[in-house]
């Protein structure tokens, strides 16, 4: 449990300093690409575009694990994707060819996402969804959601040391026994976590939650020039590729 | 201070049904990591969270799903076996994942209408445990090249008596919950 954690850490880069709205207009338009696009090559392409702006970003290391860690679903996608082919069509370079592209657009959509997510932090996050219009309750509660889980995990782990230090014995019996043997480390973790989020209610009541129907932000983004240089910049890139798509007629 | 009332009434107070739904994301969140060994596979408490949500919630159990859900795409290990990210939303367990929305949406609109009663909140369970496993073994057919069989008998029968136990223990603890004063 103690690799849990953000895996948002803050940055001064270029990227960080972009408006999350723009991040989020580049990351749907380059969805589009890898999805609209089977040409193994032009998905490599679009895999090595976001790799400058990882270095830019200086979220390097982060993001190759981020990678590393699909590598099981990657591998997974490559042979279904090879045996399922070879199967239908009976062409092994076939079955290479699609195996291939299905992998990289997998790839390509995981170091798009990650881009997005790595760079942007979670106060930024719930404003730009405030200012999307989604309800400030949605928001506020993806926020809190994210502070409880640490404390949870923290909590979970003092209450089973709590009982084992009881002399409660997790690890011991049959199946039913051991089951049962976790009741103990349940109930508490329950009725604590219950307790606390009605002290966090009432929290939030006194700072006078709902009391206005609207509801204003001391800190507002704002779309600078750097956001829309951004936007135009992407959405070159998408235009360039599509043309591609026309003018050579590469799938 | 702690009464029945705060989870009861999650309609009544916004903070309440707020913190509460948040709690509940975390709980999916943390269960994830907390396994009991079982014959055949592990069980996670995710599910048993999933469930005491929609008993708890209702409705609002869809909230708390979605949230977790976004959790994880943000890049939080809240996933099983400490995973995140999209790829693990469109892999070939992510419809368990979509079937948690799904079921906890059917379930907590089954226990509003039904009005919290034992029957109604057994029909949740069933509706809520149906969704889950159902959209998990669609989805696990679908990247088995639509083998139905295989995907039920690797994503679904396995789990079932997993399943049914925390269920059941759910209930319990919905059932007590005014005994322990929370």
């Amino acid at each position: 449990m103690k690799a849990f954690g953000f895996e948002y850490k803050r940055g001064t880069s270029v990227i960080h300093k972009l408006d999350p709205r723009s991040k989020l207009i580049y990351t749907i338009l380059f969805t589009i690409l890898t999805v609209y696009f089977v040409n193994p090559l032009v998905l490599l392409l679009v895999l090595l575009s976001s790799v400058p702006m990882v270095i830019v970003a200086g979220v390097s290391k982060r993001w190759l694990r981020s990678i590393r860690g699909s590598l099981f679903f990657i591998a997974f996608i490559f042979v279904f994707n090879l045996i399922g082919m070879f199967w239908t069509t009976g062409s092994v370079a076939d079955a290479i060819f699609i195996s291939i592209s299905m992998s990289l657009r997998f790839m390509a959509l995981i170091s798009i996402f990650s881009i997005f997510f790595l760079t942007t932090s979670p106060e930024d996050l719930t404003q730009s969804m405030v200012q999307l219009k989604i309800p400030y309750d949605y928001a506020l509660t993806f926020n809190m959601a994210m502070r409880f889980v640490p404390t949870l995990s923290r909590e979970a782990q003092i209450i089973m040391d709590a009982q084992r230090s009881r002399g409660l014995e997790l690890e011991r019996g049959n199946i039913f026994q051991r089951v049962r043997n976790y009741i103990p480390v349940l109930i508490p973790l329950i009725i604590s976590s219950f307790r606390r989020a009605e002290l966090v209610a009432d929290a939030m009541e006194s700072r006078a939650f709902g009391a206005t129907k609207r509801r204003t932000s001391l800190y507002v983004l704002t779309m600078g020039g750097k956001d829309f240089l951004f936007i135009f910049c992407s959405l070159a890139a998408f235009l360039t590729f599509l043309s591609i798509k026309i003018l050579l007629g590469i799938q | 201070m702690f009464n029945l009332a705060f989870i009861m009434r999650t309609k009544g107070s916004r903070s309440r049904r707020v913190a509460t739904s948040a709690l509940f994301a975390a709980l999916t969140a943390a269960g994830a990591w907390i396994s009991i060994p079982f014959f055949p596979v592990p069980l996670t408490l995710q599910t048993f969270f999933i469930y005491l949500a929609v008993l708890i919630l209702g409705r609002y159990a869809f909230l708390s799903q979605a949230i977790y859900i976004g959790m994880g795409l943000v890049g939080l290990p809240v996933f099983a076996r400490g995973m995140s990210g999209y790829g693990v939303l469109v892999g070939p367990t992510g419809g368990f994942i979509i079937g948690f929305l799904v079921g906890s949406l059917v379930g907590g609109v089954v226990i509003d209408v039904g009005g919290r009663s034992n029957f109604a909140a057994i029909a949740s369970l069933l509706a809520c445990a149906v969704c889950v496993f159902g959209m998990g073994w669609v989805w696990l057919s679908c990247w088995l090249d639509w083998n139905f069989s295989l995907a039920l008998w690797a994503g679904v029968l396995p789990f079932l008596p997993g399943d049914a136990l925390k269920a059941g223990l759910a209930l319990v603890v919905w059932k007590k919950l005014p005994y322990w004063g929370v």
